[in-house]
């Protein structure tokens, strides 16, 4: 997952620096009106979910019968739309998909697992204050909050979700740039680093 | 344009690939490893505790003014019939066992307290034991014994066990073992142990030992 956070920010970066070289410079910048964000997000909200697993196993009956289960958690992928409203002020919604891959084990019965696949999608509105900063770099927050849908055989559930992003940071061009934010919701609970696309 | 959004579609897929290794699924090892190992804890650790406190007890009572170091005395020698000594040592693991002789080289012991399994919880555990002493093995003050012996062990979660031996367990002494601290090797019988949830049988294992270590005691399981 390292490689591929290394990949986008490095694509963003460069990107960013070929917009920014053909801009004009001096004078105030006109921002876009529309942009669409990619995101990856670490350490999702579902990681709190996964039960304690270790190697070396207590010499108790409740641990050998009970099952134990292990959740082994993906990033969370955000595909994210602004609209700019007011130049400190943008409207938009964030789609998101999360998941995780579940084992149950026995140690019992031979050590046997059950794998088991649950996803997350979230579709949530979000408002977006800008900051207004340096051409290159701007600061930003966010909220954001709408329905989580768990797809999971036999047990689907639709409900609440939100998310917050206290503080965020977009470096780049005008057009395409690099995106870091801390955030802490049902979504993601940690950072999220992406790009964007300004048009 | 399109050169951007070739790269996002780059990205996606390289995420996607990086998701699909979580539908591994673990190991199908045949070996009921962690079962064996709890019945250890009884074979080797549970009942071989309370041999060592008997051996211990032998070495002091040779000994009058020492006998009451570990244990409390009632009656005297400790090979009277009659005399029962209890372990009284705030360190020792199964303090207040109590080791009563009940013939000639015969004793019952008695355990009902807080025992641990390696780095299990504390969990009360009792055990009554009768215990016959054979002949002395090449290490002085080492004896082979055989014994018999039930307990219970009350666990969390509901979980309870009982443990028994039908027939008598030969604990022998073979020449591989080089001190008199060296424990028992040459093991021979079965243990029963059944499995309780809330009160009902969930399981029972069975350990066969067949003159050996009890590491290579033969373990079965099912109902």
């Amino acid at each position: 997952m390292k490689r591929l956070a290394i990949l986008l920010s490095a694509v963003a970066l460069a990107f960013g620096a070929l917009d920014a070289s053909a801009q004009e410079t001096g004078g105030p910048v006109r921002e876009k009106r529309h942009e669409f964000n990619l995101f990856v997000g670490f350490f999702g909200a579902d990681l709190t979910m996964s039960a304690p697993y270790t190697s070396s196993v207590r010499p108790e009956l409740s641990v050998l019968y009970e099952p134990q289960v292990q959740n082994t958690v993906s990033p969370t992928i955000t595909l994210g739309y602004n609209f700019k409203l007011l130049s400190f002020l943008k409207l938009g919604g964030q789609f998101s998909y999360s998941g995780y891959y579940r084992t149950t084990t026995y140690l019992i019965d031979n050590k046997v697992t059950r794998g088991e696949r649950v996803d997350y999608l979230y579709a949530l509105p979000e408002v977006k204050f800008c900051i207004p900063g340096a051409e290159h770099f701007r600061l930003y927050a966010k909220l954001a909050a709408g329905a989580r849908f768990r797809l999971q055989e036999g047990d689907d559930l639709i409900d609440f979700a939100w998310d917050v992003t206290p503080i965020g940071f977009e470096w780049g061009g005008k057009t395409v740039y690099g995106n870091f934010e801390v955030c802490w919701g049902n979504v993601v609970k940690g950072a999220r680093l992406g790009i964007g696309y300004r048009f | 344009m399109k050169k951007y959004i070739v790269i996002l579609a780059a990205a996606l897929a390289v995420f996607s690939s990086c998701n699909k290794k979580y539908e591994a699924v673990g190991d199908q090892s045949k070996d009921n490893a962690y079962a064996r190992a709890y019945m250890m804890y009884i074979v080797d650790n549970l009942a071989t505790d309370i041999l060592n406190l008997f051996e211990d007890a032998f070495q002091v009572n040779a000994d009058v003014n020492h006998r009451t170091t570990q244990f409390d005395v009632s009656g005297g020698d400790f090979c009277t019939v009659g005399t029962v000594w209890t372990v009284n040592s705030d360190t020792n693991p199964m303090k207040g066992l109590k080791m009563e002789c009940t013939g000639e080289n015969r004793w019952t012991a008695v355990y009902n307290g807080n025992y641990k399994f390696g780095d299990s919880s504390s969990f009360p555990t009792n055990v009554s034991m009768s215990l016959e002493r054979a002949d002395e093995s090449a290490q002085k003050g080492h004896f082979n014994w055989n014994i018999r012996l039930t307990g219970e062990r009350t666990e969390n979660k509901g979980y309870t066990c009982k443990f028994r031996t039908d027939k008598d367990v030969t604990y022998g002494v073979s020449s591989r073992i080089s001190n008199s601290k060296g424990g028992w090797d040459v093991l021979t019988g079965i243990y029963f142990l059944d499995v309780m949830k809330d009160g009902k049988v969930v399981d029972y294992w069975t350990f066969e030992m067949n003159g050996s270590s009890a590491a290579n005691a033969i373990f079965s399981r099912g109902l």
